[in-house]
């Protein structure tokens, strides 16, 4: 077992095209990773890696059996990419697009949420089930060296710690039920607290690694979950960006912030939030494996 | 990007929400009338800084202008006042546009009880703070928003009113792509009401489909010499980023790579109980050159003990080719101090063979570890190889 992508998942890459995506299509077929198809509005025809490009994803649809989307696509034309392949009864999505307008996140989860799809990013580094299906950039072209099969969910707000926590899990002697990047944009598709829960749900999954950041309050609200007990797993958390509190603040500008987020959003009150709740907080972030043996 | 409150002052006449008439002063001497007197910075509770002033008279109102624009505020000079009519009012409300991310939608939010106190409020009283969650895909439409001003508590006689600017607000908020759009207070003249303060901040992410004509700025304290150096290395070459450089007061030189990362390791430095002369952040695979020029800035701030050049396994940055930058600048300016590097990745090898020759070629003390050492171990090494250099040189 795992969460979101498996052995079944059969993905079209939007904007398999582009020169990273296609470099990541490469990988992602290396690795064992069914890509069925692509889409690239004007591009039908042509193929990337040997995997069809068509000019929609109906088009995609029509000639492939596939569940799961990777958004590939740049900023300006990520809402509407995701409206597509929702639009066309995809229920998982995986945005790594970076620097998408708030505006356009929210627009994008609303319509996912409709239709009962979910949306993993944006900002995300990708998804990996080891052996089974890598979505994404996450692992790089290497991904053996940092992941393999085991008992640890990993869930991380950082593209390139994703990697690195997923490594001091197997430097711990473990591996990786799923390994996600969330992305660290302040409105994200699928939140800490609905991660754990799907790592809470999932029989392989032993014990949970998260990595969080400064801003937003995603651990503030895990927190939550694993204090009303609705995680039961053991959680190991890192949240990093404490430094910036040494720095300078200036006053906010407007109240909204405080109003809506009540404090919230530092390290210091996410560290606080996550021991009260009873996670294992680690002091540095290579204190993780310790921690994880204490658990498992 | 934050606005200035004049800037936001124009977009809001912009769309419809009626905002005292005002002007923008840079000298005293431009001021002419007994007007209220706001010091233009990027941040908020000036009523309580004490630069914003209620002037009744126009030497007043010149004298207290005169006074701010000589003065400074949070390390940044104030450059300019902004002038506004004096507006009487019997009531304040607070009005306000901003996204809440658990709930992954807009959110308006309400208060009979605005003014400068509207925290105090909210930590005080609060159910006297009232939101209302908008359908992104939907908008917000006249009826919902007097619907929730009604359920709120405000009069009959203001509901058509405040909807309007509920509305107009709404209307502003997603079509300049704002992060926040705030009127507080909104005041209740003998007329109607009135957004005699304003704030707004745009989404930098949205700046592409917009045409504005923004001046650049920062918030606190003026960029150093290194900080506008490291800037231009993004500039004119979009390959990977090399450019973010945040001067510091320690004496340990960072090389941190990735976001994450690099909070990573500055929080593990910290711990260990070093200090760091700058925070760096550099990614997504940039060519050789740039490395080169960040490391020169990086190492050109006076006074360093060590330099730590920390990332984790790379998953697209190429460590030989950010490895052969980085050496280009040591084999410059050939530094005595401790360099500890940690990093793996694409090129590993062929990296750390580099920084093996060029540490023999001109003695360099430089100490490589990789995978097999979790990052955040050679923070302890590097803040004792500072230690230790330190001590060296008395």
């Amino acid at each position: 077992m795992s969460i979101l992508v498996n052995k079944n998942t059969k993905v079209i890459v939007q904007g398999i095209t582009g020169r990273e995506a296609s470099g990541v299509v490469k990988d992602m077929l290396a690795y064992g990773t069914k890509v069925v198809a692509g889409v690239t509005p004007g591009k039908g025809g042509l193929e990337v890696e040997g995997v069809p490009v068509y000019d929609s994803f109906k088009e995609a649809m029509q000639n492939h059996e596939a569940n799961t989307a990777l958004v590939y696509v740049p900023p300006f034309a990520a809402k509407e990419a995701v409206f597509e392949a929702v639009s066309n009864g995809i229920k998982v999505l995986d945005v790594i697009t970076e620097r998408v307008p708030v505006r356009d996140s929210v627009e994008m989860i609303s319509f996912a949420k409709k239709h009962e799809a979910r949306i993993i990013g944006p900002t995300s580094v990708g998804i990996i089930t080891p052996g089974e299906c890598k979505l994404g950039p996450i692992g790089g072209s290497n991904p053996d060296r940092v992941f393999a099969k085991g008992n640890v969910g990993v869930v991380s707000k950082s593209g390139g710690m994703t990697n690195e926590t997923s490594w001091l899990v197997r430097q711990a002697g473990f591996g990786q039920s799923t390994a996600a990047g969330i992305g660290g944009d302040f409105v994200t598709g699928t939140s800490f607290a609905e991660f754990l829960q799907l790592f809470e749900q999932d029989k392989e999954t032993k014990a949970i690694v998260l990595f969080g950041e400064l801003g937003g309050v995603y651990e503030e609200q895990a927190a939550e979950l694993i204090k009303k007990k609705i995680v039961t797993k053991p959680v190991i958390a890192f949240v990093a960006g404490k430094f910036s509190e040494l720095m300078p603040q200036d006053t906010a500008l407007g109240h909204a912030g405080a109003i809506i987020e009540g404090g919230l959003g530092t390290p210091s009150s996410k560290i606080k939030a996550l021991k009260d709740a009873g996670a294992l907080v680690a002091r540095v972030h290579g204190e993780i494996p310790e921690l994880l043996k204490q658990v498992l | 990007m934050k606005l200035f409150e004049f800037e936001s002052k124009k977009l809001f006449a912009d769309y419809g929400i009626l905002v005292p008439k005002g002007y923008l002063a840079t000298s005293s001497e431009q001021v002419n009338n007994a007007c209220v007197v706001k010091a233009q910075v990027l941040a908020g509770k000036r009523g309580k800084a004490g630069i914003v002033k209620v002037c009744k008279t126009v030497e007043e109102s010149k004298a207290f202008a005169e006074k701010l624009l000589n003065s400074e505020f949070n390390g940044k000079r104030i450059e300019s006042v902004y002038c506004e009519e004096l507006i009487s009012f019997s009531k304040e409300l607070f009005l306000s546009l901003a996204f809440d991310s658990v709930r992954k939608q807009p959110v308006l939010v309400f208060s009979l009880d605005g003014g400068v106190d509207i925290e105090e409020v909210n930590a005080s009283n609060p159910n006297a703070i009232k939101k209302l969650y908008i359908d992104p895909l939907q908008g917000l439409q006249s009826w919902q928003a007097r619907e929730f001003l009604k359920e709120s508590g405000l009069s009959s006689e203001l509901l058509n009113k405040v909807g309007d600017v509920c509305v107009k607000l709404y209307k502003l908020f997603t079509s300049v792509d704002a992060r926040m759009a705030e009127v507080n207070p909104l005041a209740v003249t003998t007329d109607g009401v009135i957004a005699t303060g304003a704030a707004l901040i745009l989404d930098d992410d949205a700046f592409y489909r917009h045409d504005w004509k923004f001046t650049p700025r920062s918030a606190s304290r003026e960029l150093t010499e290194r900080e506008l150096a490291a800037k231009k290395i993004d500039e004119n070459d979009y390959r990977g980023v090399a450019g973010k450089y945040l001067e510091l007061d320690g004496d340990i030189a960072m090389m941190t790579s990735g976001g994450g990362g690099s909070l990573t390791n500055m929080d593990a430095l910290l711990e260990y109980g070093g200090k760091p002369a700058n925070f760096t952040e550099y990614g997504g695979n940039p060519p050789r050159e740039k490395m080169k020029a960040l490391t020169s800035v990086i190492l050109s701030k006076p006074g360093l003990n060590a330099c730590w050049i920390v990332g984790g396994i790379a998953n697209n940055t190429r460590v030989d080719v950010t490895f052969e930058g980085i050496a280009d600048a040591l084999r410059e300016l050939k530094p005595k101090f401790p360099i500890i590097i940690r990093r793996a990745g694409p090129g590993e090898k062929e990296g750390f063979e580099t920084m093996r020759a060029l540490a023999k070629e001109l003695g360099l003390d430089i100490q490589l570890f990789g995978a097999e050492t979790p990052m955040t171990s050679t923070a302890k090494i590097v803040v004792d190889a500072a230690l230790k250099y330190k001590e060296s040189k008395k």
